[in-house]
């Protein structure tokens, strides 16, 4: 009880206004940035190709002995940006452009490099175009062809059997991810000099994106961010959050969120980016973007919360004493501090002090393992007035991480249904970046696997987990686990991706179609990707009912 | 000198066969405790011969291995014969997977006789196959036989067992050319299996039928068959060529077609000294290649 007389507490009685929805449409919007994007019918969608849209522009293009050459350039300058043949043999020589995924062709059109159109002697008299469907690259089909005088500028839509007319006169293209010219002829025995190979598609653009702003007049703690998408086969929709004060963002660096996640930046915070990557692989079916919401509360948690730790330098994989330092500031129109969230890294032996006075632990509850990486304290009481919340454990770190934290309102999850967190910001003086030394260990280490036979169905056995660490990577890399039959019939597979750390999987003796897969040996393969040999680990397990 | 020692294996053969030697087979046959058959048994019951070319077996007559894919090939059988194999499966599996394999065949005018043990296991796991079967040309052109099987696992106090059988026909087509001599063999394994546990799970073992073609272009062997079941697709391929004096090479391949495919290639080589076999094979697979190579090294007594 001493803990609870050492800081306010207050048990918040007074109302508070309910979450707020923000929508595109609320009102006349413009989003900042649009590519590739058109709005129709009360949602965005990928726009269409024009008629003189080169799809091939900036596509890899490669000759036949694989090299690149700078034909989607866009430029057909003197030597710099055409193709000449070192010698006048150039009988089936061939360039082939990758235009990444299938597409509408409706033509091709080759252009003579600069050298050729000094000297047309030096383009080539015949050629051949072709394309081919990516599930078949071998299997080219002839888009245009012309054996002998050729002239300067190709153009396929006269000739091309691409095009497919059925009996009501209705036209449809034909797919294709690669685009090859051949040369079949060449006069007076000159080489030859070709400047750009453009394509020419129908149908939607394969990707583009917008980007909004959300902005408000004071901070707030946004929540959960949502959108509704009709996604057709082939189709997909990536959305991005980041701080919207922030005049550039590189967005390749910030990742994806699924649908209804909180956004994880520090609060709070007076304005929000959203980027939305819209793409198809099908050339006539467009994603369709209908709306985008951003719960937010002008009601904040605490007015600020500031969070660094210490120490900043650790030993990798030893067990260390690891403190967070929570500074906070809260108003009498906040709603106070019922949660604390930690993430980072799973944080064991916790004890909790405000204010420089331990809190007993019947004061609060830590739930350990609500997400991988996250520790959440429930306080019984809430915590109403500037305090210093230190809260110390122990931890084993593989990889420099930052350790966050975050805080919660009870009245407000009670309200809206979740908890809404209030991110911390880094404390400007000091860092929430803990660094990790010491020579990295072994690829895949300490397995260890919980029984080595899985009975489905049974209380005591109905799943094996494989618990092992993954050292010495930083960037997200697939680990798995393949589950082999002893004939070699792959019978399952599970995977997670993330960087150095502890791993678990769970193998409940089913299939990847669900079914309870026959009694017997199994062998397994624990794999990171593009680890090579010192990456994969092997054994058995039996499945037995 | 070759003749007496083809003599004494012989005679050692006949003599594990006396009368008294019988019975105590009978005895052991009766009061081996059945396990069971089910999912278990996906590990090839391949010799170091057949491994070698691929699988392709079931039309293969003159071993005891072929018994183990195609009963009715004992019928072919001239002489009595003994054969086993030990396997080393998957090397890069931590602790090793081992197998043992062994049969006999006895000639008699009535038809021919199969004995065969196959065992397989892991720390604490194991499986074990006993297959007796009779073989009997019914025809000069056609030989029917069948096996009963006894298949079970146990591992710690789970155990499963049944009692499974396999009926199979050869059949001669003969000389299709002045050198190459033809045969075809059919077979359907696993008759009789149950298809639910006492609990009523399913995941059982299932029925499955091969449809086997050798041709023997003069001193060598040509094999393709093609074994299916409720949900698997299998294609193995063989061949044999002789190689200098006694030595044989053989190689081959199978590709296994189920969730996922499974394609392995394998090479061996086979050496008759006296009435001694020697036989070894090296297996691979491609799909399956960081669980390292099999090796299956074999020998086979063969007598009068």
């Amino acid at each position: 009880m001493i803990g609870l007389a050492i800081f306010m507490l207050v048990i918040g009685s007074e109302s508070h206004a309910e979450i707020k929805r923000w929508h595109w449409d609320d009102e006349p919007y413009t989003p900042l940035v649009e590519r590739n994007i058109v709005w129709l019918d009360g949602a965005y969608h990928l726009a269409e190709l024009s008629e003189e849209e080169n799809i091939a522009f900036g596509k890899p293009v490669k000759d036949d002995f694989g090299l690149r050459v700078p034909l989607t350039d866009g430029k057909i300058d003197l030597i710099v940006s055409e193709w000449i043949s070192n010698s006048p043999n150039v009988f089936g020589r061939n360039f082939v452009v990758d235009l990444g995924q299938n597409r509408a062709i409706t033509k091709v059109r080759v252009l003579p490099g600069q050298t050729a159109l000094n000297q047309p002697e030096y383009f080539v008299r015949g050629y051949r175009i072709e394309a081919a469907h990516e599930n078949s690259r071998d299997v080219w089909r002839l888009l245009a062809e012309r054996p002998k005088h050729f002239n300067l500028f190709v153009d396929t839509e006269a000739d091309s059997s691409w095009k497919v007319i059925d009996d009501d006169g209705l036209i449809s293209f034909r797919e294709a991810r690669y685009v090859r010219l051949t040369i079949t002829r060449q006069d007076r025995s000159n080489w030859v000099a070709i400047g750009d190979i453009e394509v020419f598609g129908t149908g939607f653009h394969s990707d583009g994106d917008i980007e909004f702003n959300f902005a408000t007049q004071d901070p707030v703690n946004v929540g959960s961010i949502d959108w509704e998408v009709d996604l057709p086969d082939g189709t997909n929709l990536e959305v991005k959050a980041n701080a919207g004060s922030a005049d550039y963002v590189d967005w390749s660096e910030v990742p994806s969120i699924n649908r209804g996640v909180q956004y994880s930046g520090a609060e709070p915070m007076k304005g929000i980016k959203i980027k939305a990557d819209l793409s198809s692989k099908v050339a006539f079916s467009t994603p369709r973007f209908e709306s985008l919401t951003i719960d937010y509360d002008q009601t904040l948690v605490a007015s600020s919360v500031f969070c660094h730790i210490e120490p900043n330098q650790v030993q990798r994989k030893k067990i260390v004493e690891i403190t967070y330092f929570i500074d906070t500031l809260v108003g009498a129109e906040d709603y106070g501090i019922d949660w604390i969230e930690l993430n980072g890294s799973v944080i064991d032996d916790i004890e909790l002090d405000i204010d420089g006075l331990m809190l007993p632990t019947s004061e609060y509850d830590v739930l350990p393992d609500v997400d991988l990486n996250t520790v959440r304290i429930e306080l019984l009481s809430t915590i109403r007035r500037d305090s210093r919340i230190t809260i110390t454990g122990t931890t084993r770190l593989f990889v420099n991480t930052e350790l966050r934290a975050a805080v919660g309102s009870r009245i407000q999850a009670e309200r809206d249904g979740y908890i809404n967190w209030q991110n911390a910001m880094e404390d400007p003086l000091d860092s929430w970046d803990l660094q990790v030394v010491g020579a990295p260990g072994d690829l895949i280490s300490s397995i260890k696997q919980s029984g080595s036979v899985i009975s489905p169905g049974s209380l005591d056995a109905d799943l094996i987990s494989f618990d092992f660490e993954v050292d010495n990577i930083s960037s997200a890399t697939e680990i798995s686990i393949e589950i082999y039959s002893m004939n070699g019939n792959r019978v399952n597979r599970l995977s997670d991706s993330g960087t150095a750390g502890v791993y678990r999987f769970e193998w409940d003796g089913r299939s990847e179609s669900n079914e309870i897969v026959p009694p017997g040996l199994y062998m397994y393969q624990i794999a990171v990707e593009g680890g090579g040999e010192e990456g994969r680990r092997r054994g058995t397990c039996v499945v037995a009912y | 000198m070759r003749e007496g020692a083809k003599k004494a294996v012989g005679e050692g053969l006949a003599l594990s066969l006396t009368s008294r030697n019988r019975a105590a087979i009978v005895i052991l046959i009766m009061g081996l405790q059945p396990l069971g058959a089910f999912a278990a048994f996906e590990v090839e019951q391949w010799g170091a011969h057949s491994a070698a070319m691929g699988g392709a077996f079931s039309a293969h007559v003159g071993t005891v291995e072929g018994s183990w894919f195609n009963p009715a090939l004992a019928a072919s059988m001239q002489v009595k014969m003994f054969t086993s194999t030990h396997v080393q499966l998957f090397r890069g599996v931590p602790g090793g997977l081992g197998q043992n394999l062994g049969g006999v065949v006895v000639p008699t005018k009535y038809g021919g006789f199969t004995l065969s043990f196959k065992q397989f296991g892991d720390s604490g796991y194991n499986e074990q196959i006993f297959e007796m079967g009779f073989a009997h040309k019914i025809h000069d052109r056609f030989s029917f036989g069948f096996q009963i099987g006894n298949e079970g696992w146990v591992y710690d106090n789970w155990k499963r067992r049944d009692w499974l059988a396999s009926v199979g026909g050869v059949y001669e087509v003969g000389w299709i050319t002045p050198d190459t001599y033809a045969r075809i063999g059919l077979v359907a394994q696993g008759l009789g299996s149950d298809t639910r546990d006492l609990r009523g799970l399913t995941g059982q073992h299932p029925s499955r039928y091969v449809v086997a073609l050798e041709v023997r272009p003069e001193q060598q062997i040509f094999a393709a068959e093609v074994e299916t079941d409720r949900d698997k697709w299998e294609v193995r391929l063989g061949c044999e060529t002789p190689l200098v004096g006694d030595w044989k090479l053989r190689f081959g391949g199978n590709v296994l077609s189920a969730a996922t495919l499974n394609r392995t290639a394998s090479i061996g080589l086979g050496y008759t000294w006296s009435s001694i076999r020697f036989d070894y094979a090296y297996s691979h697979s491609y799909d399956l290649s960081s669980f390292g190579a099999t090796h299956r090294i074999g020998i086979g007594l063969f007598g009068s």
